[in-house]
């Protein structure tokens, strides 16, 4: 059987806006009113987004791959060899090579990937000022492309001043709009 | 936890104190802290004492369950039950309804009949401000009540009734104030969530524009020196207290409340941390000075009122002229290219304006730091806050609240470019 989330939600979104919403509208509850808006704008995003969960999940596990294995390398090189990051980067490379990988395990592995770099970021306060400054940057600039795919991703919710200026979640995700 | 090994002598220094965040479907130990965590939590992370009352309850309550939003005759006898104990005689009340605005607090509005010792028979259109049972913020109505009566001949703001600081009388904490008329926006606007990014037409710029720059100057200027600020707890100048305990307050909720971790956050508290600027001048600080958050009349275009005092604090200056100048509250003029600050006036001249009227003077590098530590807390916030109280049905604003995760990555990218810009 396909999968009808998509058909479902936006019966669910065409309920709100033509049936329920009038009724609502009579009402004069200001609090009703506003939340039926919310509601039928958060459904519609994600009818937007369904399809796109499973790459971005995928995407940003590999760009923590990335940054995890910059800062490795970087420990590397002050002689310091963080064991627990190298099995993180590790376990979260083999879910990735895996395409059959369940939504739970790359949340899984990617969780811990993401704590364990944050650990280390946390004590850079008290670290040698070199490492600190290098892992440092490291940390920036990966992060700017998963900040970029999560500008993306909400794009619908129309967050931004220059909506224009958001980047385009299929470009960043397969590298062409679909 | 996360263990550091090392060969050749070197070790990388472990953080005192970190608690991971969890996969999405576990049980997180987030959801019911327990007193030892929050203790912890407490300890590392020191902050002003009345926000250290309202965190704690925070995390204290928070495994009492989902929220349920009272029905209007539950809270009618709720205002019938406060009333009973703060007017003296006969009252009556009518025109109850629950108002809208803010992602935060419930706002029940009525109209009171009464007796009020200073002018005799009365009728007050009145605002029952009130916390859901965790929001956005974890703020007090003590240090809203005392703020917005200290600023009463200050700029314009609600008239303050009554608190129930303890929440006595209602179901949550609560301050009744009056009903200000007024809109926080053009009706041919639509704006975006909570009232960022509103749309000025040019004509009402005008005359909003500078009673905007005025008011924040007066807001600055103000001496709180003989006000009843009893809950704020009131920085030196010459010491950095001020703006430890804004970092603390964000550090501490990010433990309290976080879904996920993210390295920046972790690495930009620790630059916040390093950069931290000195006290030169004790200014009374509105917290969340924008469009939004101020009422107009649109026949006259005079601000009618001020609002939503709640992230108020006594501070450096430059932390709200910082708030204001966020890329998030405003947008552009027809030209589609000059940025207004809260849709407002062009930047520059907010900043000149300012300082010609208050007289005091804005350090760009002071600018700067409170740029970085203001999208720094919105990131907290929306991206921690936001997602704990979603995830327990914690208040009468979760679908809002759901939305607000949306905001956290424009502010993320932004956080990275004013790091990058420099003062």
């Amino acid at each position: 059987m396909g999968d009808r989330s998509i058909s479902g939600l936006k019966a669910c979104i065409a309920s709100l806006d033509k049936i329920i919403g009038p009724v609502v509208e009579k009402s004069g509850d200001t609090l009703a009113r506003e939340q039926l808006a919310l509601m039928s704008k958060y459904l519609s995003f994600l009818t937007e987004r369904l399809d796109y969960s499973r790459g971005r999940e995928r995407f940003e596990l590999h760009q923590y791959i990335v940054m995890g294995n910059e800062i490795l390398a970087i420990l590397g090189r002050a002689n310091i060899n963080h064991q627990e990051l190298a099995a993180s980067i590790e376990s979260a490379q083999t879910s990735l090579s895996k395409p059959e990988a369940a939504a739970e395990e790359l949340d899984r592995v990617g969780v811990s990937l993401r704590a364990t770099i944050s650990f280390i970021a946390r004590g850079l306060i008290q670290a040698e000022n070199k490492i600190r400054k290098e892992i440092e940057s490291v940390i920036h600039h990966r992060s700017k492309s998963i900040f970029e795919l999560r500008r993306a991703w909400f794009k619908p919710l129309a967050w931004e001043a220059d909506q224009n200026a958001v980047p385009d979640l299929e470009k960043l995700l397969y590298g062409t709009a679909r | 936890m996360v263990e550091v090994q090392s060969i050749a002598g070197k070790i990388l220094p472990k953080p005192s104190l970190f608690y991971p965040a969890e996969i999405e479907n576990a049980k997180h130990w987030r959801d019911a802290p327990d007193d030892q965590r929050i203790e912890k939590i407490r300890q590392a992370f020191p902050v002003e004492d009345e926000f250290d009352l309202m965190l704690t309850r925070k995390m204290k309550r928070r495994s009492l369950g989902s929220y349920q939003l009272p029905t209007l005759s539950e809270m009618s006898g709720y205002v019938r039950s406060f009333l009973n104990d703060h007017v003296k005689g006969k009252y009556s009340i009518s025109n109850e309804a629950w108002l809208t605005g803010g992602a935060s607090k419930l706002q029940f509005g009525f109209t009171l009949h009464w007796n009020d010792p200073g002018r005799g028979e009365s009728s007050d259109d009145v605002v029952v401000r009130m916390e859901p049972a965790e929001s956005l913020n974890a703020t007090s109505r003590r240090r809203e009540f005392q703020i917005i009566r200290a600023m009463k001949d200050v700029v314009p703001v609600p008239k303050t009734f009554w608190m129930d600081p303890e929440g006595k009388w209602f179901p949550e904490p609560a301050i009744v104030y009056g009903f200000v008329k007024g809109t926080t926006k053009p009706s041919s606007d639509q704006q975006r969530v909570s009232g960022t990014g509103t749309k000025f037409p040019p004509e009402l710029r005008a005359i909003l524009g500078p009673q905007f720059t005025e008011h924040l100057a007066a807001i600055h200027t103000f001496d709180w020196s003989n006000a009843d600020l009893s809950a704020f707890n009131k920085p030196e100048v010459g010491t950095k207290d001020a703006s430890i305990w804004q970092l603390n307050r964000a550090r501490r909720v990010w433990e309290e409340d976080r879904s996920e971790d993210l390295p920046v956050v972790e690495y930009v508290a620790n630059w916040l941390e390093d950069n931290m600027p000195i006290l030169d001048h004790a200014s009374v600080l509105h917290g969340d000075y924008r469009s939004g958050n101020f009422l107009f009349d649109e026949a006259s275009s005079q601000i009618t009122g001020w609002l939503d005092w709640e992230r108020c604090y006594i501070g450096d200056r430059h932390r709200d002229l910082a708030w204001v100048t966020t890329s998030l509250f405003g947008n552009f003029a027809e030209d589609g290219k000059t940025p207004l600050v809260c849709g407002l006036v062009p930047e520059q001249q907010f900043l000149d304006d300012y300082q010609r009227i208050s007289g005091l003077f804005i350090d760009p590098k002071r600018l700067h730091y409170f740029r970085v530590l203001n999208t720094y807390q919105l990131v907290v916030s929306c991206l921690s806050s936001t997602y704990r109280v979603v995830r327990l049905g914690k208040s009468h604003q979760d679908i809002l609240l759901a939305i607000v995760e949306g905001a956290v990555y424009p502010n993320a990218s932004d956080l990275l470019k004013i790091l990058e810009e420099g003062c």
